[in-house]
Parts: C-alpha cells; sequence; structure tokens
C-alpha cells in the first residue's frame, strides 16, 4: 500500500475535515495567557483529568458500605503496591482543585472578567464551583471514619431547615432518616456518577462559551498574541507536571489521614470539616439554624447572580467601581473566618 | 374554513396525543424514579424497651444506644428521665459534662441543661424526650426503633 493508498483508504472511512478540526486550535490568544496565575481555569481542568484517573484508580479497591469502606481504604493506604500515592494525590488534588477554582473565580473577579457579554459563563463558572464542593464533600464521606459519619450528619442536617421540602431534601439525601449505609451508596454513586456527568456537561458550555466569546483582554493596548495550539497548550503541561510534582511531595510528607472509624453513637470532641468549609462552619456556630442557612443561602443566591447585582451597583453608583471593593471585602472576610477557625478552637 | 398558518383540528389532535403521551409517559417514570430515591420517611413507631433498673443507675447521665437509636438516662433521686442524645441543631451526639450537670454539642457548641432545655448556643429547641414508666425499679422507655431487618449502618 502506498502512502496516497493510506491515506485515501483513511480518508474514506474517516470522512473528516482535519483542516477545520484544527482551526480552533490555531485560534490567537491574548499574550497574557503564557503566564499560568492568569490562565488559572487550566489549572482546576489538569487537576479534573488527574482526580478523574486516580479516582478510577480508587474504585479498583474501595468498598462502598459501612464498615467496609473505612478498611478498605486502610488496605488502599497500607496494602496495596503505591495506594498510598494514588490516595494521597486523590486526597490533595480535592485540596487543591477547590483552591484553583476559588483563585481563578477571584481573577475573574478582579479583572471583572464577568461582565457583559460573559455573564452567563460567570453563571456556569459558579456551578462548576458548586460541583467542585460537592465532589469534595461526597469524596471525604467516603472514608467512614469519624469526620466523615459527622460531617455527612451536620452537611445534611442543614437542609432539614429548607421550608416546606426541607424533609424530603434530607430523605432525599440520606436514603432515609438517618445516616446509614444507603446514605454512603447514595454518596457513592453522586461521587462517582452524577457529579462527573454534571461536571463534564458544565465545562463543555464553559469551554465553548469561552471560545466563542474569546479570551477577555487584560490591557485593551496590548496587541500582542500567541497560539492556543502549541503555546498556550505547552504552558498548560508545564503546569499539569508542576502539579504532578507538588501533588506527589505532598502525598509523601502529608499523606492524609485516615481517622478512627465511624461511631453514631459518639460525637468527638474536636470535630471539623475539611478547610474549605470552615466559612460555613464557623458561620453555623455563630448563629440559630434557620438564620444560618438564610444567610448561606443569600450569599450563594448573591455570588451566582453577581454579574446582575454588579450591573445595578453600576447603575447607582456610575463613578465608584465599588464590586472591586465589596469582593475584597468579601475575599478577605472569607480567607479571616478560614483562619480563625483553624486556629482557634 | 381553515385559516392559513392555524393548526387544523386533526393536526391539533395528533400533536396532542404524542406531546400529551410523552409528558404522561415521562411524569409517570419521573414520579417512580423519585420514589424509589425517596424511602419511607415516617418515624418508626414507639416501642417499649426495658432499659435497666433504678438501682443500677448512678446520678449520672447514661448513654446508651438501643437499635441505632441514641439516647441518654437522667436520674434525679427517684426521678428518671430520658433524652434523646441527638443534639436538636444539626444532629451531633451531646456529651454530658459533670461539673457543670450540661449537655454540651462538640460540633457547634451549643448547651443544654440537666432537663434538656436549649441554653446556649445554636440549638433551636429542647432536646426530644422520651417516655418514661417505672415499674417497681425497672425502668422502661418509649423508643421509635425501626422495624427488624433491612440495610442499616
Amino acid at each position: 500500500m502506498t502512502a496516497n493508498e493510506r491515506k485515501s483508504f483513511w480518508s474514506e472511512r474517516l470522512p473528516i475535515d482535519w483542516e477545520l478540526l484544527q482551526h480552533p486550535l490555531r485560534e490567537p490568544v491574548p499574550y497574557h495567557m503564557n503566564f499560568w496565575w492568569f490562565a488559572l481555569g487550566g489549572t482546576p481542568l489538569i487537576l479534573l483529568g488527574i482526580q478523574v484517573a486516580t479516582g478510577i484508580l480508587l474504585t479498583f479497591y474501595y468498598v462502598p458500605s459501612p464498615p467496609e469502606a473505612y478498611e478498605s481504604i486502610r488496605y488502599i493506604q497500607n496494602v496495596v503496591p503505591f495506594g498510598w500515592w494514588i490516595r494521597g494525590i486523590h486526597h490533595w488534588g480535592a485540596t487543591l482543585m477547590i483552591l484553583t477554582v476559588w483563585l481563578h473565580m477571584l481573577r475573574v473577579f478582579i479583572t471583572g472578567a464577568y461582565r457583559r457579554p460573559r455573564e452567563f459563563n460567570w453563571l456556569i463558572g459558579v456551578g462548576l464551583l458548586f460541583a467542585t464542593l460537592a465532589f469534595g464533600f461526597t469524596g471525604y464521606s467516603l472514608i467512614y471514619n469519624q469526620l466523615s459519619y459527622w460531617a455527612t450528619t451536620v452537611g445534611t442536617n442543614i437542609f432539614k431547615d429548607v421550608p416546606v421540602v426541607g424533609p424530603l431534601i434530607l430523605s432525599f439525601l440520606r436514603g432515609g432518616l438517618d445516616v446509614t449505609a444507603n446514605t454512603l451508596t447514595r454518596f457513592f454513586s453522586v461521587h462517582i456518577g452524577v457529579l462527573p456527568t454534571v461536571m463534564v456537561i458544565l465545562l463543555a458550555v464553559h469551554v465553548l462559551l469561552l471560545r466563542v466569546h474569546g479570551v477577555s483582554e487584560l490591557d485593551p493596548k496590548d496587541t500582542r498574541r500567541i497560539v492556543f495550539f502549541p503555546d498556550h497548550v505547552l504552558t498548560e503541561i508545564i503546569v499539569g507536571f508542576y502539579l504532578m510534582l507538588i501533588l506527589t511531595s505532598l502525598a509523601i510528607l502529608f499523606p492524609p489521614p485516615l481517622g478512627e472509624l465511624a461511631n453514631p453513637a459518639s460525637t468527638p470532641l474536636h470535630i471539623k470539616p475539611e478547610w474549605y468549609f470552615y466559612p460555613v462552619y464557623r458561620w453555623l456556630r455563630l448563629v440559630p439554624g434557620t438564620v444560618g442557612l438564610v444567610g448561606a443561602g443569600l450569599f450563594l443566591l448573591v455570588l451566582t447572580f453577581w454579574p446582575a447585582a454588579d450591573g445595578l451597583l453600576e447603575r447607582w453608583f456610575p463613578k465608584r467601581d465599588l464590586s472591586v471593593v465589596l469582593g475584597s471585602l468579601v475575599a478577605v472576610t472569607v480567607a479571616a473566618a478560614m483562619v480563625w477557625e483553624a486556629f482557634v478552637v | 374554513m381553515e385559516e392559513r398558518g392555524m393548526m387544523g383540528r386533526r393536526d391539533f389532535l395528533l400533536n396532542l396525543g404524542v406531546i400529551g403521551g410523552i409528558v404522561v409517559a415521562a411524569g409517570g417514570s419521573l414520579i417512580h424514579a423519585l420514589r424509589f430515591l425517596l424511602p419511607g420517611m415516617a418515624r418508626p413507631a414507639e416501642r417499649r424497651i426495658r432499659v435497666g433498673t433504678l438501682t443500677s443507675l448512678s446520678e449520672e447521665a447514661l448513654f446508651r444506644t438501643i437499635g441505632g437509636v441514641p439516647f441518654v438516662l437522667v436520674r434525679r433521686g427517684e426521678t428518671v428521665r430520658a433524652f434523646s442524645s441527638t443534639c436538636t441543631h444539626l444532629g451531633c451526639q451531646v456529651k454530658w459534662l459533670p461539673q457543670e450537670e450540661k449537655f454540651f454539642c462538640p460540633c457547634h457548641l451549643g448547651y443544654f441543661d440537666a432537663n434538656g432545655v436549649n441554653v446556649a448556643g445554636p440549638p433551636p429547641r429542647p432536646l426530644d424526650e422520651y417516655k418514661v414508666e417505672m415499674e417497681g425499679n425497672n425502668i422502661y422507655i418509649f423508643l421509635p426503633l425501626p422495624e427488624q431487618g433491612g440495610i442499616e449502618a
């Protein structure tokens, strides 16, 4: 078979216009995309890939049933060759993913990249943030240690105060009235099936909207351009290598703890959720249930529809860029609540 | 006479049949799927259980779990009261502080007195109380116990 025959063999069976497919790869993007801190959206995407790969590997040994779940993780951590590495990367990958999603969001906020015409993509982005947090919550609930059990109990109980449908939501989340084996299988199913599906759909729309709008300009005077492929892709590959280095170092230096086996009859004296829920946790310690729920709900509502709220602020105070001031205040308050919760009992 | 652009009776009925059929089929499936996802929500019926004797019960609070239902017995002289040990805020298990004679919830720092009344922190109401009956020296309480069988942690 000659080269030409081979070419026609494949083009006949795969009648795809490769030139057209390569077109989006060659799109020119602003020069600032060369710097990873301006392209922070790519980092959680790489981390998602790492989480999917390590997550699939973990399911080869994980048993989603109490108390075997705890034992299976102990087995992964202590017996399976390189189990500690896969679990360590998955644990720290989750932490870094949540951190980088927040940082990406903060960058978008501060540079005003959510403004017209990109309001919908902010909305999709908030959906991705919620999905990431839900990944974290369902993920650490699967270990079936004391933290998992009581975080699941508290986390699901928050919804019981929702007017009218509260008990229904509680029963839906728990698979019954209490946290039982049904809850664990539900969380497992959501963690490895529902959330990945939701996330992939949202990500597809997020990236599609990003491509049709184009990357937002940082400085309109800067007309320098790089090509998406290979320039920007190379930056992301380098980021990927650094991430693996960081994750492996963290897995070696700070292996994720296993904790004590869950005991539904006794809540430990010092119990806290993972760090990314510290602000909510501190808030719930300060105020009664309904106020806590309404307050958190309002915050999330404003965050979700921020482009609309920002539009109103601009109309009322046209000469002041209040969004940056407000956003910075909220970011500092959230960070302060995190530090307060981390260092004060 | 039929006007241009307006749907005829035949087409209208056809559309109604097709769309209505899809809505009914999808709705029916959705209701069944929801029922599948929402198992029974009714609290199980209360059952009378013997939990010990008065003479064996000290003046301290005694925590126990029967059939997955955690509770605490509090004795004051000849009187025994039984409370759910589940915090009314977000469902953690309370602990007894003997010096202060209070229950304490470690999750969000809620406090209840020895009568189960919420006295500090975020709990919105007192601890749930279970009915107690004494028969001679024996203590019986009425616990909402789930049916035997089924999957339980």
